[in-house]
C-alpha cells in the first residue's frame, strides 16, 4: 500500500489536505506528524513513500527536516509545500535531491 | 746398683790392674837392672880379657915376676867377674860356658907358658926361642880375643834385653798413668753424672720441699741410695706433713684456748661491767630464792639498797603485780627451779618499789646451771618499759605516719616513677599504669621516650624538665636525679589542656599581632603602680623601630612624636589624668627615627581605676592615619573629579536624552505611519475582498432559494477573491518579515529582494558582489543585513536619483562587510545631522542603531554630487 506522510503544524490545513488526499487516492493511506519531532519518529517507524512538507513549523525548519530525513532515508521523495513560487525555493529543490516544490494554494488532489 | 757397689767394683778393678802392672813394671826393672849388672860383668870381662892379653904380652916380653904377678892378680879379679855371670838364658848360657871355658884355657895356656919358660928372668930371655914366645903370644892371644868376643857378644845380648825391658818397663807406665786417667774418668762419671747430677735435681726438689710445699713429691726414679734419699725424702715428708698438720691443730688449739681463756677473763670482766653497767636490772637469788646479787638499775628499780638486798628473799626485794589487775605475779623463782628453764613474764607485769611505787616491767628468768645442769640459781633479768611503751608508741604513730605519707604519690594523680641509674624501674605509682603512653612494670627496664631524658638528667647531674608527648597526650616531664642514691625520680604531669590553651593563646596573639598590624593599629599600657610601658609590636613599627627592640618608655615615645607636636601630647596625657577623665584623644604626628618619614597617628587612651578611684594603669591605642590620610585625599580628589565627570556626562546625557527622545518620537510616528499604512492596506486589500465575498455568499444564499442549481456555479465565482485576499495577505506578510530570510537564508533573500527592486526601479542598475558563504553568516546578523541593504536601497531609490548601485558583501578575514555605493547627488551629513530626528527621518538612524545594536559599526561617507557610500562590518565571534 502507497503510504504518505503530511507534515504541517496547521491543523485545518491538515484536516483539508487528507480529505481531500483521500478521496481522489482512496487505496493511499496518508499519516500526519504536526512537528518535526513527531515527523522523525513516524519515519523512524514505517518509512513512508512520500512526504508533504511544509517549511514554516514551530522548532525544526521544513527544510532541515527535509535534510535530516533524505541523509537517513535517500529513497523517500519529499514535496515541500510553499506560499510561495520563487526560483530562490526553485534553486533550492534543485540543489537538494528528489525534493518537489508545490505552491500551497495549489494543493488539490487532482494535480498531485 | 748401689753407688757404693759401683765405687767398689770400680776401685777393686781399678786396683788390681794397677798393682798388675806395678808389678810387672818392679819385675820388669829388676830385671833390667840384673840384666844390666851382667852387661857391665860381660863388659869388664872383655875388657878383662884385654888387659889379661895385654898383660900376658908384658909378661912374655919381659918374663919377669912382676908381669907374672900383675897378671896373676888381673887374672884373680878376671876370674871373680867371670864367677859373677849368671844368666838364664839359653844362648846367653852357651857364651857364658864359652867364657867360662876360655877362661880356663887362658889360664892353662899361659900357665903352660910360664912353666915353659920356668922361672927364667929378664936376661934370660935374650936366650929365648921367638918362635917359642911367638907361639905362646899367639895361643894366649886367641884365648883372650875368644874372650872378648864371647864377652862382647854377651854384653850385646844383654844390651838388647835391657833394651827390651826398657820398653816393656816405659810401656807399662804409660798403660798405668792411661789407666789412672781411666779410673779418673770413671771416677767422673760416677761422682758427677750419678752422683752429684742427683744430688742437683734432689736438693733442688728438697728446696721446693723445704719452702713448704709438703704436697710435692720426688722423683724416685733410680735404685740406687739417691732414689733411696728421694723416698727418704718423700716418706720424710709426708711425715712432716703429718706432723706439721697435728703442729698446726695444736697451735690452733692453744691459741683457742689462750683466746679462750682471754675471752673468758674478758667476758668475766665485761660480764661484770656489763651487770653493773647494763640498763636493764639484774637480780640473781640461790635455790632458796634469796637475792645474791643486784645490780645498780635493780637497786634504783626496786627502791633497795644491795647491803640491805642481799640474803633478802627474793619476793620481798622483787615484789611483781599484774598491772591491770593488781593480784600478785607468780613465783617466778620456784617456777624457774622447777622447770629448769628460762621464763618470760607477762606482758603486764608491773614491779612495786619499795617505796610503793609501780613500773611497768618487762623480765625473764633464767636458771643458773652448773657444768653438770644443777640449778644453782635464778637469775632474773627486768627493765622499765615506760620510755620503751612511748617510744612503741612514737614508733607506730612514725609508722603510720610514714604509711601515710607513703600513699601520697600512690596518691597522685599525675605519673611519678622512680628509676634506677641502669634504667630499672624501682617504683611507679598507680596513676603511671592508667595512663597511656607511661605503660611501666616495677623490676622491668624503663621502656620509650622516657630513657632519653632519664640519661640526660643523670650525665647532666640536674634536674632536667622537658615536654613530650606520650599516649597522644602532652606531659611535662620532669627528671630528678640523685645521684648519691643511684636513682632518679621522674614526675609527669599532663599539660595537654594548657598546651592547647597555650597554643590557642598564641594564636589568638599572632591574630592580634596580625590584626594590628593589617590595620596600622597598636596598643599599649601603662602599668603606673609599677611605672611599667608595654608596646604591642605595631606600636614599634609605626614609630619606625624594629619590634621590641628595647623595653618601651614615654622617653622613647615621646622622642618618636613630631617636636611641634610634642608639648600638644604630653599635655593631653597630664590634663586626662589632672582632669581626673576617663579618657582622652588625640591626633598626632611622629617622625619614623629610620626613615626620617613623617607619619599621623590617632592616639586613644583610656584609664583604669582601683577600688578607690586612683588610676593604676593606662591602656591605649596607636592608630597610624597616614594611609587612611592620603586615601582620604585621593578619595577627596577622586570625588571631585567624579563630580567634574558626572556633570560632563550628565550634560552628554542630556544630550543622548534628546536624541533618545527624539527618536523615541520618531519611532512612535514611524510606528502610527506604520499602523496607517497596513490599516489602509487592510482596509484597502482584506477589508474589500472579505466585504466582496460576504456579498457575494449573500448572493449565493438568495439565489439557493430561487435557483438552488447555481449554488455550485456562484460558489466558484467566490475562489478567485479569496484568492486575491490570500495573495495580499501574503504581500503583506513579506513586506513585514520576508519568510525566504527564515526558510532559505539571506543570500536568496537578498536575491529576491533585489529582483524585486529592479521590477520597481528599472532605471537603477544594480552591480553585485557576494564573496560569503550563506554558513558564514552569523544567524542573527542575517535580517541586519537585509533591513539595513533594504534602508539603503530604499534611500538610494527614494533620494539618490543615482542610476548605479554597487553591492558588495565579504568576509574579510574575521570581519564581515557590507558596502553600498551609489552614484547619486550624495548629500550633507553635517546637514542631515544638525537636523531634528522628526525631520531627517528614521533611515540613517536605524540603520545606525541597527548595526550597532547587533555588534557592528555604521560608516557613511557623502559628498554632495558624488554620491554616497555606506560601510557596515561585523567582527566575527569566535566559534562557539
Amino acid at each position: 500500500m502507497f503510504r504518505a506522510l503530511l507534515v504541517d503544524d496547521n491543523h485545518f490545513f491538515r484536516e483539508a489536505f487528507k480529505r481531500d488526499f483521500s478521496r481522489q487516492l482512496p487505496s493511499a493511506l496518508i499519516e500526519e506528524a504536526a512537528g518535526g519531532d513527531e515527523a522523525l519518529q513516524k519515519v523512524k517507524g514505517t518509512p513512508p513513500h512520500l512526504i508533504f512538507m511544509d517549511i514554516r513549523m514551530p522548532g525544526m525548519n521544513g527544510l532541515r527536516l527535509t535534510q535530516k530525513i533524505k541523509g537517513e532515508n535517500p529513497n523517500i521523495r519529499i514535496a515541500i509545500l510553499t506560499g510561495y513560487d520563487l526560483p530562490e525555493y526553485r534553486e533550492k529543490a534543485f540543489n537538494t535531491e528528489r525534493i518537489v516544490f508545490s505552491e500551497k494554494r495549489h494543493c488539490s488532489g487532482m494535480k498531485l | 746398683m748401689k753407688l757404693r757397689t759401683q765405687f767398689i767394683i770400680t776401685m777393686f778393678l781399678f786396683g788390681i790392674i794397677l798393682v798388675v802392672m806395678a808389678v810387672s813394671a818392679i819385675i820388669a826393672n829388676q830385671r833390667r837392672e840384673k840384666v844390666s849388672e851382667q852387661e857391665r860383668i860381660s863388659a869388664n870381662i872383655a875388657q878383662g880379657a884385654s888387659e889379661l892379653g895385654y898383660l900376658a904380652n908384658e909378661y912374655l916380653i919381659y918374663r919377669e915376676s912382676q908381669q907374672l904377678t900383675r897378671w896373676q892378680s888381673r887374672f884373680a879379679s878376671f876370674s871373680a867377674q867371670v864367677a859373677r855371670l849368671n844368666l838364664a838364658r839359653p844362648e846367653q848360657q852357651v857364651l857364658v860356658r864359652n867364657i867360662q871355658a876360655d877362661h880356663q884355657r887362658l889360664k892353662a895356656v899361659f900357665d903352660s907358658t910360664v912353666s915353659a919358660f920356668g922361672g927364667s928372668s929378664a936376661n934370660q930371655k935374650v936366650t929365648l926361642d921367638p918362635a917359642l914366645l911367638q907361639v905362646s903370644w899367639s895361643r894366649i892371644a886367641i884365648q883372650s880375643q875368644g874372650l872378648i868376643s864371647d864377652a862382647s857378644r854377651l854384653s850385646q845380648l844383654l844390651h838388647q834385653e835391657m833394651d827390651h825391658l826398657t820398653h816393656r818397663r816405659t810401656m807399662l807406665i804409660y798403660l798405668m798413668v792411661g789407666m789412672f786417667g781411666a779410673f779418673l774418668l770413671a771416677s767422673y762419671m760416677l761422682t758427677y753424672r750419678r752422683i752429684l747430677k742427683s744430688l742437683a735435681t734432689l736438693q733442688a726438689r728438697t728446696a721446693v720441699i723445704g719452702s713448704g710445699n709438703l704436697d710435692f713429691k720426688v722423683e724416685e726414679k733410680k735404685n740406687d741410695e739417691i732414689g733411696d734419699l728421694s723416698r727418704a725424702f718423700n716418706r720424710m715428708t709426708s711425715d712432716l706433713k703429718a706432723v706439721t698438720t697435728s703442729k698446726v691443730d695444736l697451735e690452733k688449739e692453744i691459741t683457742e684456748r689462750k683466746k679462750a681463756e682471754d675471752d673468758l677473763r674478758q667476758q668475766r670482766e665485761w660480764l661484770r661491767v656489763t651487770l653493773s653497767s647494763i640498763g636493764d636490772a639484774v637480780i640473781a637469788s640461790d635455790t632458796s630464792g634469796r637475792v645474791t646479787f643486784l645490780n645498780e638499775v635493780a637497786v634504783t628499780l626496786t627502791g633497795w639498797q644491795t647491803e640491805e638486798a642481799l640474803g633478802q628473799p627474793m619476793q620481798n626485794v622483787f615484789r611483781i603485780i599484774n598491772e591491770k589487775t593488781h593480784a600478785p605475779a607468780e613465783d617466778l623463782v620456784a617456777r624457774v627451779v622447777n622447770e629448769k628453764r628460762v621464763v618470760a613474764l607477762g606482758n603486764d607485769t608491773a614491779l612495786v618499789a619499795k617505796d610503793g611505787r609501780e613500773v611497768p616491767i618487762e623480765d625473764s628468768a633464767a636458771p643458773i646451771l652448773d657444768a653438770a645442769g644443777n640449778v644453782k640459781g635464778v637469775v632474773l633479768v627486768f627493765h622499765d618499759v615506760t620510755e620503751k611503751r612511748r617510744a612503741l608508741e612514737a614508733l607506730r604513730e612514725a609508722h603510720e605516719r610514714a604509711v601515710w605519707l607513703a600513699r601520697f604519690p600512690e596518691e597522685n594523680p599525675n605519673p611519678v616513677l622512680r628509676v634506677s641509674a641502669d634504667g630499672t624501674v624501682l617504683y611507679c605509682n598507680a596513676a603511671t599504669a592508667e595512663t597511656p603512653g607511661w605503660g611501666c612494670e616495677e623490676g622491668k627496664p624503663l621502656q620509650g621516650a622516657l630513657l632519653p631524658l632519664v640519661e640526660q638528667a643523670i650525665t647532666e647531674a640536674k634536674e632536667t624538665t622537658q615536654d613530650m608527648e606520650l599516649g597522644g597526650r602532652s606531659y611535662s616531664v620532669s627528671v630528678t636525679p640523685f645521684p648519691a642514691e643511684s636513682y632518679v625520680n621522674i614526675y609527669g604531669s599532663d599539660i595537654t589542656e594548657r598546651k592547647l590553651a597555650d597554643e590557642a593563646l598564641r594564636e589568638s596573639e599572632e591574630r592580634l599581632k596580625r590584626a594590628q598590624e593589617i590595620a596600622h593599629l597598636g596598643s599599649w599600657e601603662l602599668d603606673l603602680a609599677h611605672n611599667r610601658l608595654a608596646w604591642s609590636d605595631e606600636v614599634y613599627r609605626i614609630f619606625g623601630l624594629v619590634p621590641q627592640e628595647f623595653g618601651a618608655s614615654y622617653e622613647a615615645f615621646l622622642e618618636a612624636v613630631h617636636p611641634e607636636d610634642r608639648a600638644a601630647v604630653n599635655a593631653a596625657y597630664s590634663r586626662s589624668l589632672r582632669e581626673n577623665r576617663e579618657n582622652y584623644e588625640i591626633e598626632h604626628r611622629v617622625v619614623r627615627k629610620s626613615t626620617g618619614e613623617i607619619r599621623i597617628v590617632h592616639e586613644r587612651c583610656e584609664h583604669i581605676r582601683d577600688a578607690s578611684g586612683q588610676i593604676i594603669r593606662s591602656i591605649g591605642m596607636v592608630h597610624d592615619m597616614t594611609e587612611h590620610k592620603k586615601a582620604e585625599e585621593a578619595l577627596r580628589k577622586a570625588h571631585d573629579e567624579l563630580e567634574t565627570r558626572v556633570k560632563e556626562r550628565t550634560a552628554a546625557l542630556a544630550k543622548a536624552n534628546e536624541a533618545l527622545r527624539d527618536l523615541s518620537a520618531r519611532l512612535l510616528s514611524a510606528q502610527e505611519e506604520e499602523r496607517k499604512r497596513i490599516a489602509g492596506e487592510l482596509h484597502d486589500t482584506i477589508g474589500s475582498c472579505l466585504t466582496g465575498i460576504k456579498f457575494k455568499i449573500e448572493n449565493v444564499l438568495q439565489q439557493s432559494e430561487k435557483a438552488p442549481n447555481t449554488v455550485a456555479m456562484s460558489l466558484n465565482t467566490i475562489i478567485p477573491v479569496i484568492q486575491e485576499g490570500i495573495e495580499e495577505c501574503r504581500r503583506m506578510q513579506q513586506d513585514l518579515r520576508p519568510s525566504m530570510l527564515d526558510d532559505l537564508g539571506l543570500l536568496p533573500a537578498l536575491s529576491w529582494f533585489y529582483r524585486s527592486f529592479q521590477t520597481i526601479y528599472s532605471g537603477i542598475r544594480i552591480e553585485q558582489e557576494i564573496a560569503i558563504r550563506e554558513d558564514d553568516i552569523p544567524q542573527m546578523l542575517k535580517i541586519v543585513v537585509f533591513r539595513v541593504t533594504q534602508e539603503a536601497m530604499n534611500n538610494i531609490a527614494k533620494h539618490s536619483k543615482a542610476d548605479l548601485v554597487r553591492f558588495s558583501l565579504r568576509k574579510q578575514d574575521d570581519r564581515m562587510e557590507l558596502v553600498l555605493q551609489d552614484n547619486g547627488q550624495g548629500f550633507s551629513l553635517e546637514k542631515i545631522n544638525s537636523q531634528r530626528a522628526t525631520v531627517k527621518g528614521l533611515g540613517l538612524t536605524s540603520m545606525r542603531e541597527r548595526t550597532g545594536l547587533s555588534g557592528g559599526s555604521f560608516d557613511i561617507e557623502s559628498v554632495e554630487g558624488k554620491g554616497t557610500i555606506i560601510r557596515a562590518s561585523w567582527l566575527f565571534c569566535k566559534k562557539g
